[in-house]
């Protein structure tokens, strides 16, 4: 093994692994045309279990399930990623507006973040899933949207603390503006907690995501790991105990949630560790 | 850790509610004396969200346990005496009902004519739906306390069949009450039926009615019914083979035929199959808006869908391969019509000729005008059959270059948009046996703009059609009124069926006792009287 690969691995094994799993499930996003055997959308003869032409079998409508989980995979990862994205875009922005300026920006944000912490999230996302119309874009946006909160409260106690010292103090006098001092040297600054924060992000999304798929709340069109699970769950799967139905895709959150986990957690020591 | 907290919980959140449809459920048949039956267990996916004869499932549950109307469905689909003892019309539009003389109200009060009569002035002044199926009462008369005579604005065969969904409600409880739809009060669900609702523990999902022994006909036989509601009908199958509920309900419908071979395997559960009176899935045209005004762009598009696999993939052995005088065989009168087939070069032919055609080489038809022709389907989001079978028709569509786009809505605003709205292009329900008999029969209530009119056909033939079936007692001129409004449906395709299955019925085979009826399926009215232990 590369010296430097070996001691990447020795230093940071979490982080390595979960950047493997991510380049993993990104590969099979990406070349999914490429890897699944058959069209998902494809239709044929419904219920089989696994056999030499569909090794997972197929699903309710004689979907290929092996061709379906990877496609699947792009609507996951996208609906993490994008609801992730915007989570940490608002939850940064306000995070650094309110430990930067403070003052009424600061008791606004923090007053907001903090009712929106006080709703219950799950159930507050299937009301509103539930009230809006299943779309993917739907569910995008409310998960993003109340993800935010935490984000802005730790980006807020970094940008407290960044503000004082003396290299941001030294580029004040130097006649630096606002906006330049927060783009290079407070965001450059909390770069590791927000790399961190949308690790997370984009985890929690992925599994919110599945939570409301799995309850019919979902995106039917869009077939994600959350709503294969939802199917094989309303269509005869658990009840005639078609495990390669349903077992599959809830492998798949767990093993891609656990690896964003596993990203997000080693920044946090060294983070940690620089503040010390 | 605090991140990874939280995220813990997420997952636990998650999992517990994975796992709510398999929490155990409270025991559901305990020992009664002699045969009688302590507690009967019930489950069903249909939501009842409030204890309001006016929330559309707790009406459902409210006719065939607490309430009662002047006449009801007997196991044969015909009509038997309930609150009226007898009627009599001679020109079938005033119509005159003996009201019995011993029924009560779950208070102690007695029904009265005045009750009936109450009952459907309230049903028409605050529900607007009703003038969908009772819009032809012009008034009703209660001479004394047990005459009810209602008068019609016009001749009407069928009234019966319309009448019999009508349940009463007692006039000293509702007189006061301004906006029955949020009267949630235990008082809005008195009745005067077998049964008296007794709770509803809504966070649960748990109805519980108990028998009323000052029921006129006599106790029913189960002291105890208790309804159990699922998110999900694969959790209510796994507590029915556990034996945590007796009877896994849907109303006007069976279980899916995916269900059937474990359920095969238990000793303790009896399967029956009885013939559907409804259609399972039609696929509705909204006849007013263009270019669904044209019935050869109706027909085209029947010629796309592959009725077979859809037959195999969605009834599997339960099914039958419908035909395009979309009345359900069974249904008296019923004639054969052609049988639907899948033809893409007919339907290709058709739609060039009517000038939808593929003008930009994508595959995909444009409009005669040349705008893309991407009609919306609109599709129960609640019901995963449905959104498969969307999802099949929207395949069938495209192989003949038509883009539908399934436009997903959950069951108050597909009811809404069919009922209300009619802003719908095309729509994917089903139909049940009373849909099929109300208006005058044949599904007219369905079709004719003067009732609830899914396919809003104003057509004057048609009208006259459905108008001459309302007034003719001649039974040879009915049979040929039938024929002609088959033949209709044939050759206009207002609407036509996409696939349908028998009813499949599982109950506990440790009781017996069972009676269907083509209304209330298993839940009838023979069953709550007849239900013994095995």
């Amino acid at each position: 093994m590369h010296p430097s690969i070996a001691g990447l691995v020795s230093h940071a094994p979490l982080r390595v692994a979960g950047l493997s799993s991510l380049i993993l499930f990104l590969s099979i996003a990406l070349f999914a045309p490429l890897i699944a055997p058959y069209d998902p959308q494809e239709t044929g003869s419904p219920y089989q279990p696994p056999n030499a032409e569909h090794r997972l079998g197929t699903n309710d409508i004689g979907q290929d399930i092996l061709s379906e989980l990877i496609y699947a995979t792009r609507v996951s990862l996208a609906i993490g990623f994008m609801a992730g994205s915007i989570s940490i875009i608002i939850g940064a922005t306000l995070g650094m507006l309110a430990g930067y300026y403070r003052g009424r920006i600061e008791e606004l944000v923090m007053a907001i973040s903090d009712v929106v912490l006080l709703v219950p999230g799950l159930p507050l996302m299937i009301i509103l899933a539930a009230y809006l119309s299943p779309s993917m874009w739907n569910i995008i946006f409310v998960v993003g949207l109340l993800w935010w909160c935490s984000t802005t409260r730790v980006v807020h106690s970094r940008v407290l603390q960044l503000r004082e010292m003396p290299f941001v103090e030294a580029a004040r006098s130097l006649g630096a503006g606002d906006g330049y001092i927060m783009l290079h040297h407070i965001l450059i600054n909390c770069k590791e907690i927000i790399q961190a924060k949308f690790a997370l992000a984009v985890a929690s999304a992925m599994l919110t995501e599945a939570s409301l798929s799995f309850l019919g709340l979902g995106d039917p069109l869009n077939i994600s790991w959350g709503e294969m699970i939802h199917f094989a769950f309303s269509r005869g799967g658990f009840a005639n105990d078609m495990w390669w139905w349903y077992l599959p895709p809830g492998l798949m959150i767990c093993a891609s949630v656990l690896g964003f986990v596993m990203i997000s957690m080693e920044p946090e020591r060294s983070q940690k560790a620089l503040e010390l | 850790m605090m991140r990874i907290s939280k995220l813990t919980a997420l997952a636990l959140v998650f999992l517990s509610l994975c796992l709510t449809g398999m929490a155990t459920a409270a025991q559901t048949e305990e020992s009664g004396s002699g045969d009688r039956i302590a507690k009967l267990t019930i489950g069903t996916i249909n939501q009842i969200n409030d204890a309001n004869p006016w929330d559309y499932y707790f009406g459902v549950y409210s006719m065939m346990l607490s309430h009662q109307g002047l006449v009801r469905f007997n196991k044969n689909g015909d009509l038997d005496p309930e609150l009226a003892t007898s009627w009599e019309t001679e020109d079938l539009q005033k119509w005159t009902f003996h009201l019995r003389d011993n029924a009560t109200w779950h208070d102690g009060k007695p029904v009265t004519a005045q009750d009936f009569k109450f009952t459907v002035d309230y049903d028409l002044e605050k529900d607007p739906l009703s003038k969908s199926y009772i819009g032809t009462i012009e008034s009703v008369e209660a001479p004394d306390d047990k005459t009810v005579i209602i008068n019609l604005v016009k001749p009407d065969y069928n009234f019966l069949t319309t009448i019999a969904v009508v349940k009463t409600i007692p006039e000293h409880i509702f007189k006061s009450v301004d906006d029955p739809k949020k009267f949630n009060d235990l008082e809005a669900a008195i009745g005067c039926g077998p049964y008296k609702f007794e709770s509803f523990d809504k966070d649960a999902g748990i109805v519980t009615y108990q028998a009323n022994e000052n029921y006129w006909g006599g106790m029913p036989a189960i002291d105890t019914i208790q309804l159990r509601m699922f998110k999900n009908p694969d959790a209510m199958m796994l507590a029915f083979q556990k034996g945590e509920i007796d009877l896994p309900y849907y109303y006007s419908k069976g279980i899916s035929y995916y269900y059937v071979p474990k359920l095969l395997e238990n000793d303790d559960i009896g399967i029956e199959v009885y013939l559907e009176r409804g259609i399972t899935n039609v696929l509705w045209f909204n006849t007013a808006v263009s270019p669904f005004d044209d019935k050869e762009l109706r027909q085209a598009l029947s010629y796309a869908l592959d009725y077979e696999e859809l037959r195999n993939m969605f009834t599997a052995g339960y099914g039958t391969t419908p035909s395009a005088g979309w009345i359900p065989d069974g249904t008296l009168y019923f004639t054969e019509t052609r049988t639907l087939a899948q033809d893409l070069n007919l339907s290709g032919t058709m739609l060039d000729s009517l000038g939808f055609k593929d003008v930009d080489g994508d595959g995909l038809r444009e409009m005669p005008d040349g705008d893309k022709f991407q009609p919306k389907l609109l599709t129960r989001s609640d019901l995963p059959d449905s959104v498969r079978a969307a999802e099949m028709l929207k395949k069938y569509f495209a192989q003949a270059g038509v883009d539908i786009q399934i436009d997903l809505a959950d069951k108050s605003t597909h009811g809404e948009i069919l009922d209300e709205k009619k802003t719908h292009e095309m729509a994917l329900a089903g139909t049940t046996f009373w849909g099929m008999m109300m208006g005058e029969g044949y599904g007219s209530g369905y079709t004719d703009t003067r009732y609830y009119g899914w396919s809003m056909v104003s057509d004057p033939e048609y009208q006259s059609l459905v108008d001459d079936l309302g007034k003719t007692q001649d039974t040879e001129e009915r049979k040929e009124l039938a024929a002609e409004i088959q033949s209709y449906y044939a050759e206009e395709m207002p609407q036509f069926a996409v696939y349908s299955m028998n009813i499949i019925q599982p109950y506990n085979a440790r009781l017996e006792g069972w009676e269907y009826n083509p209304l209330h399926g298993i839940l009838s009215y023979g069953t709550l009287f007849n239900l013994h232990r095995a």
